[in-house]
């Protein structure tokens, strides 16, 4: 699989940008900190970030 | 900081009336009725309570036991005065109030006693508990039970903890996390120079 982007920042940026979007939902008295939301951002930002980077789509032109 | 504290000696506890402390407002939870669309699980022991709470700007506070959602301030004006009771005399009980986090439960308030007077109610007042100042507004799932060989009584409740999240380090702490952590998914979804790296 070719990957464009970078994907060891992808996976660790994606994690703890769930993680803290999850501490944001309970701040914001949008969400518990439930299993779902603790566990399940996190693994969604995981995904997010090495989609991201396989996919790299900004910065492409000019390359 | 534990927070966690043991409440001792007198009968009431007995009760299960004692959700005093933060559980005034968390503790309510445990004993209390079950109206249709209550918070209790389960109460084979007929428990029931409320609590009051004086914020410092405002109107008191009433919180009954079988309220789904309640919201409470970080702190009040005066101490919280509390009431409970349950159907049944229950000897060598105990129980907690516990806030979930994620998969955890963490235990923050615990009683147990022998109830050797056999009292069934119980009422009072109670400092408001100084820790609430320090936890982060936001929206907690808590969780009690008074537990005894004669039944026992379970619920949970919404504590909704009021103010801005950006009146706290951490909610500071979480929105600047989210953006610097936002930007840096969006920089691993840059190309690199001559990108063709091949992961297998």
């Amino acid at each position: 699989m070719r990957v464009r982007g970078h994907p060891i920042l992808g996976a660790v940026a994606g994690i703890l940008l769930g993680l803290f979007v999850a501490v944001d939902l309970v701040m914001w008295k949008a969400a518990t900190l439930t299993t779902p939301v603790l566990f399940g951002l996190p693994a969604a930002g995981l995904v997010l970030g090495l989609l991201l980077a396989v996919w790299a789509p900004l910065g492409r032109h000019g390359r | 900081m534990d927070t966690r504290r043991r409440v001792g000696g007198r009968g009431l506890r007995a009760a299960g009336a004692c959700l005093v402390g933060v559980g005034m407002a968390l503790g309510a939870l445990v004993v209390g009725a079950a109206p249709a669309g209550a918070t209790i699980n389960q109460n084979s022991l007929g428990c029931q309570g409320q609590a009051v709470i004086t914020p410092k700007h405002g109107a008191p506070i009433t919180i009954n036991a079988n309220q789904r959602e309640a919201h409470v301030p970080r702190s009040a004006a005066a101490p919280v005065t509390y009431q409970g009771s349950v159907s049944t005399v229950t000897h060598n009980h105990h129980g907690y109030v516990a806030v979930t986090v994620g998969p955890f439960k963490i235990h923050f308030y615990s009683w147990s006693s022998a109830n050797r007077s056999n009292k069934t109610s119980d009422s009072g007042t109670r400092a408001y508990p100084s820790e609430l100042a320090d936890v982060p507004p936001g929206k907690y799932r808590v969780t009690g039970g008074h537990f005894s060989p004669q039944g026992s009584c379970t619920g949970e409740m919404t504590i909704i903890v009021d103010g801005s999240p950006l009146s706290s380090p951490i909610g500071i702490a979480a929105a600047a996390g989210t953006v610097v952590f936002a930007g840096l998914v969006l920089l691993a979804g840059l190309a690199r120079a001559g990108s063709g790296r091949v992961f297998s």
